[in-house]
């Protein structure tokens, strides 16, 4: 079934972002095996069509808070690649000017506020800027992603309650890869699907898969125009799969091999590439056209972020009051 | 005809700055529990009472018992240009919602590289009252020890207006602590029965972060004390004066930031310090305060830096044992005659 | 050129790798993204996948080996290809950041070099207890720290000063009650500066200095203090001194009861040798203080217990006069174990003495006054003398000296007995 207001031009977009995503991870992977980045990074690749479908539907003043595992979602929101690598890279051209770092990412200036590195802390935050906005009576939206992991933390629950009984503005969305860090969600919770606890807030909760960035697309779509009507929050859960392990000296041990080659099977840009091309949407040249453009812009973002100057010392006493 | 000079209790000044905030800054709010509700409390120890009547429910925000979300919307909303107050009911509860307040409020800016503020204020009433260790403590050690929060400790009427009204004006996260006993709200035995009204303008005024205020002057001692333990040591200074012994008493009125200037100058001049408050003794803010004036004013000092706190057990609830453990005046009179011994 | 390939930083908390297996062998082609080879972290068996894309030209590193995260381990290039033996990315060099605003260092503190306030003095705390404890004003002394500030040695250049001035009392017996209020040193005495000066002591002062040190250090002293009625003594000056040549003093007197008395009371006439033994003397010859020109001096008086009063006197005359022309001769340096120290007359009422580290025991006299005493129910005046008996409890004990200063005083009181 295809979306009503997704045009071939649309489609083409989504598929774009989820390659920028997709190539922004792969080379940042290889970055790191060669010892240029510092600290470590938590990489999210399979999961592009999550954050493309759902950021799709925001506007730029649609604010929202990631979690420790945000490059997709902030490239999905529109941070630019350059200013992400280069915050990758500790540099002042990054888009937190080299003091967040890779679970902090996040540009304020394109609506998304530096994430939150404490598992779950995006579920009371996210409420707080959804009020604002009702309380202002704009017609801002505000989104919460986290992960499986997540949906046991305390701010879960009170988030979810808090802005569910106020009918906050609210979307959240919840990217359930089916592990926390190396823990199978069914070893952590009776009830798998996550958005069936939804009903405890008297709020929809709807799950959906995950690498099919239309569907995805689609229940977004729902939950952002509800939020807007000021009718309240909705639990979105999209079931998807990291393609890569927890932190980069993760190798995933814990996960069965024949577990990924499964999902990969299901690549989300592969899922829609295929599908474009099926409905005569896109052609494989223009596929592979745009391949080639991502590659050269990732290249182009790495080549910027190394060669903009690092930080004077002084900067880390700077920032802390306005 | 002259006009009277009025009197409020510090609940009365705080409302009045609350409400002088909201009427004059549209994205002003509270937010708290049982903060609103017709017929209900007006928020813990009524400092809110009235204020729905004039603002309207939809900027007086009531909340689940819900600590982390009440904290994780302040700072979610201060992101986006408003300026919440947030309250807890008992100090004690910091602890249900410590991400929010320190690993999220203060760091969020600093994260961003500048590119935002979070001017956010939370309310925290303090102080031991025969309710046992879990609502009975003065946390504001645990916070002035958070790189990011702006904190301040409100010991009358009149600071409470100029600084509440301060403090919501500030960009940055501004963690206000107000000791329960101090209040005057109506109904209330008043704590050793200190008047606790005093004279508030009725016109604007701002009390400035980071200004300390000298409450007795004296050339014997210098006593550093907030909240309850600072009417204690009026007590004491009071009584050690028939002794011929002059205590210089100073309220801080912020921790952070500290107005050094004003305590070096007072130590330099007696060269002898108690610091008192009722957060317990271990690695209280006192032991910061005694720490910078021994690195500062070493020389000028006549006599090691006493310290009077709350011993370091869970607060009893045994009422005798309660006033045995957190400074009493005695307690601070054995400490001025210590700093004394030469 | 070859693209250097680096061992990755994979481990968790460890910077060591070993290479558990290599996937390529040299001259294989790669791609990127193939599994290059496998290592070891501290967690796990990790695949780690090439990054550069050509022919693996060289392994540095056979498997087994353990390599640190950042070193190089292979090339991967263009068949044909130098590949250099230059070390992997460079350190960056990391000088420690020094924020100013955060390090306040010591310097900043004792930058405070402004005057104190009026009436204060700048000081350190050690440098104000020592003052203190010698009873100096440290308002008076001079500082040698930033801004004038007394420090601790000041404080001991000061009591140096004050002791060669000879201004500050050596304390005595824990026994008598400390002398209150020891004067200040250095207001500008005579010959001597407002600051005071440091001299070096001369060699007898030195040696005196070590041996009362030693004996105050050392020997265990037990102080006893009686009064003597000296009507008797009185009589008998009084009578003498029409008969000798010689002056007769109290000394003298009190010279033959002490003989008297040690031959009565040997237990006190005994000496604690250095190697842990005690001698008995077999003479009764008591020490006499002497005040010489540097210090006191002790001439030995061999029994003048044994002396008529008259040749006592002779004898004592001439000894004196050798000690304080400091012509000692061997006589005057026999063993004794007593010695008899008389400050009554610059009107001492009563001391304790430090006891000479050769002997046993020390007698200090104070002066003769009249007194009201009371004598079978009735008040009278009498002249009376202290005396202050310090033994070496290790040789005496308390009753032996009680009744040695006992058998000294019925000696005195009635004299002849």
């Amino acid at each position: 079934m295809a979306a009503s207001d997704l045009n071939s031009a649309r489609l083409k977009d989504m598929y774009r972002r989820m390659l920028v995503g997709r190539e922004f991870e792969e080379q940042v992977y290889f970055l790191f095996l060669k010892g240029t980045l510092p600290g470590t990074v938590h990489q999210s690749l399979g999961q592009e069509a999550v954050a493309v479908g759902v950021c799709s539907n925001l506007n730029r003043d649609d604010y929202i808070v990631a979690h420790h595992r945000p490059h997709n979602i902030a490239l999905a929101k529109g941070v630019d690649p350059r200013s992400a690598m280069a915050e990758l890279f500790a540099k002042k051209a990054g888009c937190c000017r080299g003091k967040g770092g890779s679970m902090h990412l996040g540009d304020f200036d394109v609506g998304m506020v530096p994430s939150l590195a404490i598992v779950g802390a995006s579920l009371t935050v996210a409420p707080g800027m959804a009020l604002a906005y009702q309380l202002t009576g704009t017609k801002q939206v505000s989104a919460a992603f986290f992960g499986d992991g997540a949906s046991n933390e305390g701010a879960f629950h009170e988030g979810i309650n808090f802005a569910a009984v106020r009918k906050l503005p609210v979307i959240f969305v919840c990217e359930n890869n089916l592990y926390g860090a190396s823990t199978p969600y069914d070893q952590v919770s009776l009830v798998t699907d996550i958005a069936k606890r939804a009903c405890a807030y008297g709020i929809p909760g709807e799950t959906v898969d995950g690498m099919d960035v239309i569907a995805v697309y689609e229940a977004a779509r729902k939950a952002v125009a509800r939020a807007r009507q000021g009718k309240g929050p909705t639990l979105l859960e999209c079931k998807t799969y990291r393609f890569c392990g927890h932190s980069r000296s993760d190798p995933a041990h814990y996960r069965p091999k024949e577990e990924l080659a499964e999902w990969k099977k299901r690549d989300p840009i592969k899922l829609l590439g295929d599908r474009m091309v099926a409905e005569k949407r896109a052609t494989t040249k223009e596929l592979s056209a745009l391949e080639v453009e991502v590659k050269e812009q990732i290249q182009a973002a790495i080549e910027f972020a190394q060669n903009e100057p690092p930080l004077e010392l002084s900067e880390a006493l700077t920032d802390v009051f306005a | 005809m002259p006009r009277e000079e009025r009197r409020l209790t510090i609940g009365e000044a705080l409302r009045e700055a609350i409400a002088e905030e909201m009427r004059r800054d549209e994205k002003v709010f509270l937010i708290g529990e049982d903060i609103g509700i017709p017929g209900g409390f007006g928020g813990a120890f009524g400092v809110y009472l009235g204020l729905p009547e004039e603002f309207g429910r939809e900027r007086i925000v009531d909340t689940p018992i819900s600590e982390k979300a009440i904290m994780g919307a302040a700072v979610g909303a201060a992101m986006m240009g408003m300026r919440p107050v947030a309250d807890l009911q008992y100090s004690d509860f910091l602890f249900c919602c410590m991400d929010e307040v320190v690993n999220q409020a203060p760091k969020l800016r600093y994260m961003s590289g500048g590119k935002l503020s979070v001017p956010l204020v939370i309310r925290f009433p303090v102080g031991a009252t025969t309710r046992g260790a879990q609502h009975a403590q003065s946390p504001e050690s645990y916070l002035a020890h958070v790189p990011g929060l702006k904190v301040v400790c409100i010991s009358d009427a009149y600071d409470a207006k100029g600084l509440l009204k301060t403090a919501v004006r500030d960009d940055n996260p501004v963690m206000i602590f107000e000791h329960k006993l101090l209040y005057g709200s109506k109904g209330r035995m008043q704590a050793g029965g200190l008047d606790l009204t005093c004279p508030v303008p009725e016109e604007e005024y701002l009390i400035p972060l980071g200004k300390a205020k000298v409450r007795r002057q004296g050339g014997d001692v210098t006593i550093i004390a907030t909240h309850i333990v600072l009417y204690r040591a009026h007590t004491a200074a009071e009584e050690l004066a028939e002794e011929g012994i002059e205590c210089e008493i100073i309220d801080p009125r912020s921790l952070v930031p500290l107005d050094e200037e004003t305590i070096f100058e007072s130590v330099r001049k007696t060269g002898r310090v108690v610091i008192a408050h009722e957060d317990n003794l271990r690695l209280g803010w006192g032991a910061e305060v005694a720490s910078r004036i021994a690195q500062e004013c070493f020389y000028s000092l006549e006599a090691p830096i006493q310290r009077v706190a709350t011993y370091d057990v869970p607060i009893p609830f045994a009422p005798e044992l309660e006033q045995s453990v957190v400074p009493s005046a005695e307690r601070i009179k054995e400490a001025v005659r210590a700093a004394l011994v030469d | 050129m070859a693209e250097e390939i680096t061992m990755p930083p994979m481990g968790q908390t460890t910077k060591n790798l070993k290479i558990l297996a290599w996937h390529k062998s040299e001259g294989d082609r790669v791609e990127q993204g193939d599994i290059l080879l496998e290592v070891e972290t501290d967690k796990a068996a990790v695949e780690v996948e090439s990054y550069a894309a050509g022919t693996l030209l060289k392994v540095l590193h056979p498997e087994g080996d353990v390599v640190e995260v950042g070193s190089l381990i292979a090339y991967v290039g263009e068949p044909g290809e130098e590949v250099g033996a230059e070390a992997a990315g460079g350190d960056r060099g990391s000088a420690a950041p020094v924020h100013e605003e955060f390090s306040r260092a010591a310097a900043a503190a004792d930058a405070q070099a402004g005057p104190a306030p009026a009436g204060k003095v700048l000081a350190s705390p050690v440098a104000r207890k020592l003052a203190r404890d010698h009873g100096l004003d440290i308002g008076s002394l001079q500082g040698t720290g930033p801004g004038g500030r007394v420090k601790k040695q000041d404080v001991l250049d000061a009591v140096e000063t004050a002791r060669a001035a000879g201004a500050v009392q050596a304390r005595e017996a824990e026994a008598v009650p400390r002398a209150a209020g020891v004067p200040a040193a250095g207001a500008g005495l005579e010959g001597v500066p407002a600051q005071g000066r440091i001299e070096e002591p001369s060699k007898i002062r030195r040696a005196v200095a070590e041996r009362l040190q030693h004996s105050f250090r050392n020997i265990p002293h037990i102080y006893l203090t009686a009064r003597f009625d000296m009507s008797a003594a009185s009589r008998t000056l009084r009578a003498s001194r029409e008969s000798f040549g010689v002056r007769l003093t109290y000394t003298h007197l009190i010279l033959q009861a002490a003989g008297r008395a040690l031959r009565r009371e040997p237990a006190v006439n005994r000496l604690w040798l250095e190697d842990g033994r005690i001698k008995l003397l077999g003479s009764s010859s008591v020490g006499l203080a002497v005040a010489g020109e540097e210090s006191l001096i002790v001439a030995a008086i061999p029994e003048p217990d044994r002396m008529s009063l008259g040749a006592l006197a002779e004898y004592t005359a001439g000894a004196v006069k050798r000690a304080r022309t400091g012509r000692l001769i061997g006589e005057d340096l026999r063993q004794c174990a007593l010695t008899v120290s008389n400050l009554g007359m610059y009107g001492v009422e009563q001391f304790a003495a430090i006891i000479d580290p050769q002997q046993t025991a020390i007698l200090a006299v104070g002066r003769i006054a009249e007194e009201p005493v009371v004598r079978d129910g009735g008040l009278f005046s009498r002249p009376m003398m202290s005396v202050t008996l310090s033994a070496d409890h290790r040789v005496v004990d308390g009753v032996e000296a009680a009744r040695f200063l006992a058998a000294l005083g019925r000696s005195l009181e009635g004299i002849g007995e």
